[in-house]
């Protein structure tokens, strides 16, 4: 059994959540308003914490096995009593009785306390609006993913992030071709192509290069929400995560460390290589990188998410909940993208042979 | 006045026997030293017939060699105007061999609008400019046809005549004017046939089979074929005589003059030598691929003396390269493009529908003007020489209306063609 931390309305006791517009913690009951600050100030005045309670479950006729109840949480709703069950990095979700807001706020205490989180800017309504835009002027759309379309089911998360800073030294090396001399004879043509061998060698700053810390998302679409706006952080405050979904890392930072460090290999690889100029082709022989100064922080990066399952397989959609990019492949029929391009295919064959008749080509 | 009348016939009859050969009684070229061949003969007249079928004008060429019994060659001109022209509406055309002078004689109404001086200049120019006496002849019926044809649509004005007439004389000039300013002076119907074996190669029962064949193979194909042997170059390079035996003579089927032309050299010193010229469909669908392959088939027999193995390569492989592909196959081939265009367009769209991308850099997090340069090093490897064999037969520039290189020939057109010698 775990900490459970709900936040509640000052004036009425009811559970309240983060609002986007206001960027405050609102009361839905009561419609009262306050600062997440406040909030926290509230949990301290309170002891710190809910109320825990310590119950022991007992079955005469089985029980959780050791593997059965590795990666579980069993927690219990502070407005309702009931049992919450969620996995080991579940930070924050709702009672699935009372439909409270509750943040596990043990998942997010000590060390594992993120150093900073971007707020949500955009609400759930701006999110299923981003979803229909996304939809509109698809083409080839399995007709059979449009009927299972359960957009009411996108919901806000925060996805646990490591921030990597860092200045990143590079050494790359190059061959560089460029043709020096153009000759013929009545036979020949002849090309004379000059090879250098070229050193580049070179420094750049990288500022919070993202790498997600979650193994339930994936990198590939965390990567295509990018980029965040980092400026627009601030502290980590569990009052922001009032009304969403949240998890906890389980990808470590030195986990992470070899992702961040291909993205700025690469990204050196390629400014130094911006600088080999002069030559027809350029190749990339080797290429070395030293981090110098490097540190990393945590941080819980606001998305919109829908899974919609089609065919046995879950589709992930996600916006942004800062600057409300939206990315998602959208399942294609392909057995449709072959019909309609061959019908159209053969609508032009048979034009261009008319034409080309036509003119006498053929 | 009696004394007048009895010169002239005196000269006439002088003139029947000196300057005309008895053969060539009924021919509009007099050429009493036998400058031309009969074949030359035969198509200068076809000329003649054709303008007087054509405009009711009478025209006539005179290679005069001895006009001593007058004092001018305009004397003489008239005389053979006033003997030899028995209709009102005539232009005759002296050349006088001996004082290399040259004069024009035409009726008072069609020198008037007609062949003014202008257009009397430029058929004197083409004609000087022509490299045989048989082109220089060619030259002066086209001229008259050509002034005659302004004449018919009205176009009396002198200057619009004298243009026309330039433009055409300009073509007969070695230059690289466009075709269609000097296609004008080339024959516009065949004056010869399609074998013409004046270095008696062949058999006559061989001459007899390939004309039969060539005649097939142009109906067919709406593409003439032909076949010239000869002996002597007259001075030009084989690629320039095949060229003009075929431009002057009138070859090709059709408007469009579609053919194609083998000329066989069998010198007098041993020289051997194969040239094709190409026009019109048949430059368009031989390409230098089709002619090299040609050109060795017939040189692999001819050397031998192999001339209807030769001739037959020769018929067999130009067929094959003119052969019309069945409407089917351009068919299924505008159909496969198209598949490929549609399928590349529904798969573009698709692909509007995949928007997760794993990011390959970290170009956003790059903290603006940090990038420093601590180290640049260019060092010289090693120099190494790309050879790539130029293409083939690049003498020419390539026409969009051709299927290999090309040349321009004397009379300004495009011809595609080569030559083997062995």
């Amino acid at each position: 059994m775990s900490t459970l931390l709900q936040q509640k309305c000052p004036n009425c006791g009811g559970s309240v959540s983060f609002d986007t517009g206001a960027q405050k913690l609102k009361c839905p009951f009561c419609d009262s308003e306050f600062a997440v600050e406040a909030a926290e100030g509230q949990q301290t005045a309170d002891g710190g914490a809910a109320a825990v309670d310590t119950i022991s479950w007992q079955s005469d006729t089985s029980e959780w096995t050791t593997d059965e109840t590795t990666g579980m949480r069993v927690y219990m709703c502070n407005s309702c009593s009931g049992e919450v069950v969620a996995d080991e990095t579940t930070g924050a979700t709702s009672c699935p009785y009372c439909g409270s807001t509750v943040v596990m706020k043990g998942q997010f205490d000590g060390a594992l306390r993120p150093h900073i989180v971007i707020p949500f800017k955009l609400d759930k309504e701006a999110a299923k609006k981003a979803f229909k835009k996304h939809m509109t002027g698809k083409k080839f759309v399995a007709r059979a993913f449009k009927d299972d379309n359960k957009i009411d089911e996108i919901k806000g998360v925060y996805v646990p992030h490591w921030l990597f800073s860092c200045q990143a030294e590079g050494q790359v090396s190059f061959v560089a071709e460029k043709t020096t001399k153009r000759w013929s004879d009545a036979n020949n043509n002849y090309t004379e192509i000059t090879e250098y061998d070229c050193y580049r060698s070179g420094n750049m700053i990288f500022d919070n290069v993202p790498v997600d810390g979650s193994t339930k998302m994936p990198d590939e679409l965390m990567e295509s929400l990018e980029p965040f706006n980092v400026n627009e952080a601030v502290p980590f405050n569990v009052g922001y995560l009032s009304g969403y979904l949240a998890d906890k890392f389980d990808v470590d930072a030195t986990s992470s460390m070899p992702r961040a460090n291909d993205r700025i290999r690469q990204s050196i690889a390629d400014n130094l290589r911006k600088t080999v100029d002069g030559y027809d082709s350029v190749t990339t022989i080797q290429s070395n990188m030293t981090v110098l100064g490097g540190d990393y922080k945590y941080a819980l990066y606001p998305v919109w998410l829908l899974t919609i399952k089609h065919k046995d397989k879950d589709y992930v959609f996600a916006m942004n909940g800062q600057t409300g990019k939206f990315v998602g492949n959208i399942p294609t029929d392909t057995k449709k993208v072959k019909t309609v391009g061959a019908l159209i295919g053969a609508g032009i064959g048979v034009a261009l042979w008319a034409v080309l008749n036509l003119i006498g080509l053929i | 006045m009696k004394k007048i009348i009895t010169t002239l016939l005196v000269a006439v009859f002088a003139l029947s026997f000196m300057l005309i050969p008895a053969s060539a009684d009924d021919f509009n070229t007099l050429d009493p030293t036998g400058l031309l061949t009969e074949d030359e003969m035969l198509a200068l007249e076809q000329l003649a017939v054709d303008i007087e079928a054509e405009y009711g004008y009478f025209a006539m060429m005179c290679f005069a060699e001895n006009t001593d019994g007058y004092e001018t060659i305009r004397d003489f001109g008239h005389d053979l105007y006033d003997n030899f022209s028995d209709k009102e509406d005539a232009v005759i055309f002296v050349d006088d061999l001996n004082q290399s002078l040259c004069d024009f004689f035409v009726s008072e109404d069609y020198e008037e609008y007609v062949f003014t001086d202008d257009v009397t200049t430029a058929i004197f120019n083409a004609y000087n400019e022509a490299e045989t006496y048989y082109l220089g002849a060619v030259a002066f019926y086209n001229g008259v046809a050509s002034a005659l044809e302004n004449a018919r649509i009205g176009a009396f004005e002198e200057t619009t005549a004298s243009e026309e007439i330039t433009e055409t004389a300009a073509g007969t000039q070695h230059t690289t004017a466009a075709p269609e300013e000097t296609t004008e002076f080339v024959a516009t119907e065949r004056l010869l046939p399609l074998v013409v074996d004046n270095a008696d190669v062949l058999t006559d029962e061989e001459e007899a089979y390939f004309l039969e064949r060539c005649q097939t193979f142009t109906d067919e194909y709406k593409c003439e074929i032909a076949i010239v042997t000869i002996t002597d170059l007259e001075g030009k390079t084989v690629q320039e005589y095949a060229d003009d035996f075929y431009d002057y003579n009138g070859y090709g089927y059709g408007e469009n003059k579609d053919g194609l032309l083998c000329l066989y050299l069998d010198g007098e010193e041993g020289q051997r030598n194969a040239t094709l010229t190409t026009y019109g469909t048949a430059q368009k669908n031989i390409g230098d691929d089709e002619i090299e392959d040609i050109l060795l088939a017939i040189a692999g027999s001819a050397k031998f003396g192999e001339f209807k193995d030769a001739f037959d390569w020769y018929i067999n492989l130009s067929e094959e390269a003119v052969k019309p592909v069945p409407p089917l196959f351009w068919f299924l081939i505008c159909l496969a493009a198209g598949l490929v265009i549609g399928l590349i367009i529904t798969n573009t769209m698709a692909s509007k529908n995949y928007s997760v991308h794993k990011k390959e850099t970290a170009a956003d997090y790059v903290r603006a003007g940090t990038l420093m340069i601590t180290g640049r090093n260019d060092i010289f490897r090693n120099t190494r020489v790309n050879v790539t064999p130029k293409p083939k037969n690049n003498s020419g520039g390539k026409s969009s209306d051709s299927n290999g290189s090309t040349h321009t020939s004397s009379s300004g057109r495009s011809h595609g063609g080569g030559s083997i010698s062995f």
